[in-house]
């Protein structure tokens, strides 16, 4: 059994006493090193989820256990040294003047020295490949970059929990794409989980695990290939079905059926390949 | 109108340690009536071009056309905001724009300032509201009390309710879910036919511009790098990919399916249902020619 | 972006002045605006002169950019030098214009506060042209951090310069996205009777003070998910250092001033 890093135990949460629920009765659970996608429309829960995972809210029923801490009040420095958060817009995350600045805000705020914080700041941004803009101010770089420096500032503290909040929702395709592969090669080089927070079912495709969010609870909570094979009742909560998958469904409607639900073009041409040898 | 530029150049700060070129000898024509999709990366000169279409920017050189005004960097017409009351702009994330105590109040801005009278604005708010997808009811809200959609919506109305006679939109669906997205995108198609609007389009989204453009003007580094039909344009992977854009994701799988079957399906702008049954009948007369 | 926001703006560069420390920089203009008072003579105000010129040359940024960006000073120059030529009436006459009589003490008056409001605002600039806005704010927070001892927030005070100067180029781009959103509406910021140009300032002003309380917010959740908790128990990572160069600039300076008051008259 791997180690339990994040766990929601019936969570509950509503801006105020009047105000709708916005999370109901949420119990999940995340593991270590494991890339998990939250998904669901605007307003499905999806942001408050990592906002109370980083104890930036509380949950009014329930708790939250991170590394099997609670999290509260008293608790919210250490949790913060243990997840990291990149958020949807990449000018208000930005607090330094330079790149340089802006990772080491962090570190800056746990007082780590600074040989070692001129140290980690080679690596984090060599790991997100902004190392050649160290000293570029924020509005010389382009919005995938400004995400991309948010990404080495959270991985210069070395955090365990890495959460990229609608983190690509401001970008052009290209940032988008940046983004991804980025997050891509941390998650394989640092041991790290990874939480990915969109309303994009593109970028689920590499999580190892989809929960679906929904008015306020967990819809569904399964891997990619289960998920994309829901189709209509994804379109009915909002969500967007890739091409892949509807040619896919098309295809099974004029009697190729397939083995796998496919992720990608590949094991689509694959699936095909085989059926048309055997044709 | 119809719109042209010919040999259009724009530098931001020009004479200065900061100059920057952001068009360069820039041509086209836009016919009356069609509906433009214009294709970059960002910094590829989309927004400064946009900015010519009301008169916002004048051109450092060159000439820009909208039907019969006139922009050089010498002359600006002296009817400006006659031009503006007919070239309708909807910027990217438009709801930034809001300001007034009420989303009527707001709606009636452009309308107000361009000098229509209150009681013609009365009635163009009853039809753009609908139009929009929102309900009257929320016409006595403060704007700032909706939903980052609701907002976007109004914002639009706003635009809307001043009657243009060419529609500019600058990634209108930024930011938004996918169902924010395809509403919005059908909503301006829609108009586009009803009300014989020259549209343009500015767009990241591949996707929106085969769906509803019938010409696609690629950018890149402020000069026109491709023009012309969608299905076109978009069948030239590599001449898009070493730009670094893509295709949509349908030729991508064409493209993909002849590399595998050696058997090209031509791109004609199908549905998925329809090139679904194509994949069919190709592999089906491929399993007989075996 | 607009124009006459250049002026003062800093221009990239590699010059000695640019990499003097700012601390430096600040010292020795802040005492230059001193000494150019004790100039009384032609030889003492060459000397102040020459010492501007020089450095100006030294930070290789195009003289052009420099006098362009001085433009707004020019009248006030100008308007100095005439009100003295006319106020003043010490020294010979030299002529007549209409019934007025131009005394020569006016005009060497005249000249002599015009170039010392020439070299004020020449050297002034000069500092802000080769500095970087965070380099002066890391100069100020450790020129001020004596006052740490009688409680003043030093840090928070930095910390609120260095986040301002991060965002007055977001917040510029937005002004300008908003007002051109708003002239598309109609808008017309520029022509038109005074009172309805005020009026059409309420749709500029409402969404950017919007916009930046959102930002705010939005930053204040950033910072507190970094783990920012105040000054207390923060390491930095901005050091400044005196080096050579600095020791050089600060010799030179100091025989500036001596030659400055071997030759003024007394």
């Amino acid at each position: 059994m791997r180690e339990k890093l994040i766990e929601f135990r019936n969570v509950s949460f509503r801006y105020g006493e009047e105000e709708p629920w916005v999370l109901k009765d949420c119990s999940f659970s995340i593991y270590k090193d494991e890339w998990v996608a939250i998904i669901g429309h605007n307003g499905s829960g999806k942001s408050t989820i990592a906002k109370l995972m980083n104890g930036l809210l509380f949950p009014q029923e329930g708790e939250i256990y991170i590394s099997g801490k609670i999290v509260n009040q008293e608790t919210i420095w250490e949790v913060r040294k243990e997840v990291g958060m990149v958020f949807q817009n990449p000018d208000n995350q930005f607090v330094g003047t330079t790149v340089q600045d802006d990772v080491a805000f962090g570190m800056e705020n746990r007082g780590i020295p600074r040989e070692d914080m001129i140290k980690r700041i080679d690596t984090s941004l060599t790991a997100v490949g902004m190392n050649d803009y160290r000293l570029t101010e924020p509005h010389r770089l382009s919005g995938g970059q400004k995400q991309r420096v948010a990404i080495a500032g959270v991985l210069a503290i070395s955090p365990r929990v890495l959460i990229l909040d609608e983190a690509t929702a401001m970008l052009d395709p290209k940032g988008r794409m940046e983004i991804m592969n980025t997050v891509s090669n941390v998650q394989e080089m640092n041991q790290i989980s990874l939480i990915t927070i969109t309303h994009d079912l593109r970028e689920v495709v590499q999580a190892e695990r989809v929960i679906v969010m929904n008015e306020g609870v967990i819809w569904d909570e399964a891997n990619p290939r289960e998920i994309f094979a829901k189709k209509d009742k994804l379109r009915e909560i909002g969500l967007d079905v890739p091409f892949i998958a509807l040619l896919a469904e098309e295809l099974k409607k004029k009697g190729i059926s397939m083995k796998n639900e496919p992720l990608n073009h590949n094991e689509l041409l694959e699936d095909l390949w085989t059926l048309h040898s055997t044709m | 109108m119809d719109i042209t530029f010919n040999n259009v150049n724009y530098i931001y700060q020009e004479n200065s340690p900061f100059a920057h070129k952001a068009l360069e000898n820039l041509s086209f024509h836009i016919p009356s009536g069609s509906f433009v999709a214009i294709v970059g990366h960002t910094g590829s000169g989309k927004s400064t071009l946009i900015q010519h279409l009301n008169g916002l920017i004048r051109p450092t050189k060159g000439e820009v056309r909208i039907g019969d005004y006139r922009l050089t960097h010498a002359d600006k017409p002296k009817n400006l905001k006659e031009l503006r009351s007919r070239v309708g702009v909807v910027f990217q994330y438009p709801e930034h724009q809001l300001f007034d105590e009420t989303v009527e109040k707001d709606i009636s801005f452009g309308p107000k300032n361009f000098g229509v009278m209150d009681r013609e604005i009365r009635k163009r708010i009853q039809e753009v509201i609908p139009a929009v997808g929102l309900s009257e009811e929320l016409l006595e809200r403060s704007p700032f009390e909706l939903s980052g959609g609701q907002m976007r919506r109004v914002a639009i109305a706003g635009v809307l309710a001043v009657k243009p006679e060419i529609l500019v939109l600058d990634e209108p669906t930024a930011g938004l879910d996918p169902r924010g997205q395809k509403e919005i995108m059908e909503m301006f198609y829609s108009l586009h036919q009803e009300e014989q609007l020259t549209t343009v389009l500015v767009t990241h989204s591949m996707e929106d511009a085969v769906k509803y453009a019938d010409q696609v003007i690629i950018l890149n580094k402020g000069s026109k790098y491709m023009e012309g039909k969608p299905e076109d344009v978009f069948t030239q992977q590599e001449a898009l990919n070493k730009v670094q854009l893509d295709v949509p994701e349908m030729i991508e799988f064409l493209y993909a399916f002849e590399q595998r079957f050696g058997k090209a399906i031509p791109f004609k702008r199908q549905s998925i249902e329809q090139l679904a049954d194509q994949v069919y009948q190709s592999l089906k007369e491929a399993g007989v020619d075996e | 972006m607009n124009n006459s926001l250049i002026i003062g703006q800093y221009v990239p560069g590699n010059s000695i002045i640019h990499r003097l420390d700012p601390r430096t920089k600040i010292t020795i203009i802040f005492s230059f605006v001193i000494f150019v008072f004790f100039a009384n003579s032609v030889p003492s105000y060459g000397i102040l002169t020459l010492f501007a010129i020089i450095t100006t040359l030294v930070t290789r940024i195009p003289l052009r950019y420099i006098l362009k960006g001085l433009t707004p000073v020019w009248f006030l120059i100008v308007f100095t030098f005439i009100l003295h030529i006319f106020v003043t009436k010490e020294g010979s006459v030299l002529f007549e214009v209409l019934t007025l009589e131009i005394y020569s003490g006016g005009v060497i008056q005249g000249l002599a506060i015009s170039l010392r409001f020439f070299l004020l605002i020449l050297i002034t600039s000069l500092l802000t042209l080769t500095t970087t806005p965070i380099e002066i704010t890391d100069a100020i927070e450790d020129m001020l951090y004596p006052l740490n001892k009688v409680k003043f927030p030093v840090h928070e005070l930095a910390l609120m310069m260095s986040i301002s100067l991060r965002f007055i180029p977001t917040l510029m781009q937005e002004t300008e996205k908003i007002s051109k959103a708003q002239a598309s509406r109609g808008v017309d910021f520029r022509t038109g009777p005074f009172k309805e140009r005020i009026k059409a300032v309420v749709p500029l002003l409402v969404p950017l003070f919007v916009s930046a309380f959102k930002r705010a917010e939005e930053l204040a959740m950033a910072m507190e998910a970094r783990g920012y908790q105040g000054g207390e128990g923060r390491s930095k990572l901005r050091q400044l250092k005196i080096e050579t160069r600095d020791v050089f600039v600060y010799i030179l300076f100091t025989c500036v001033i001596i030659g400055l008051f071997l030759t003024r008259t007394y």
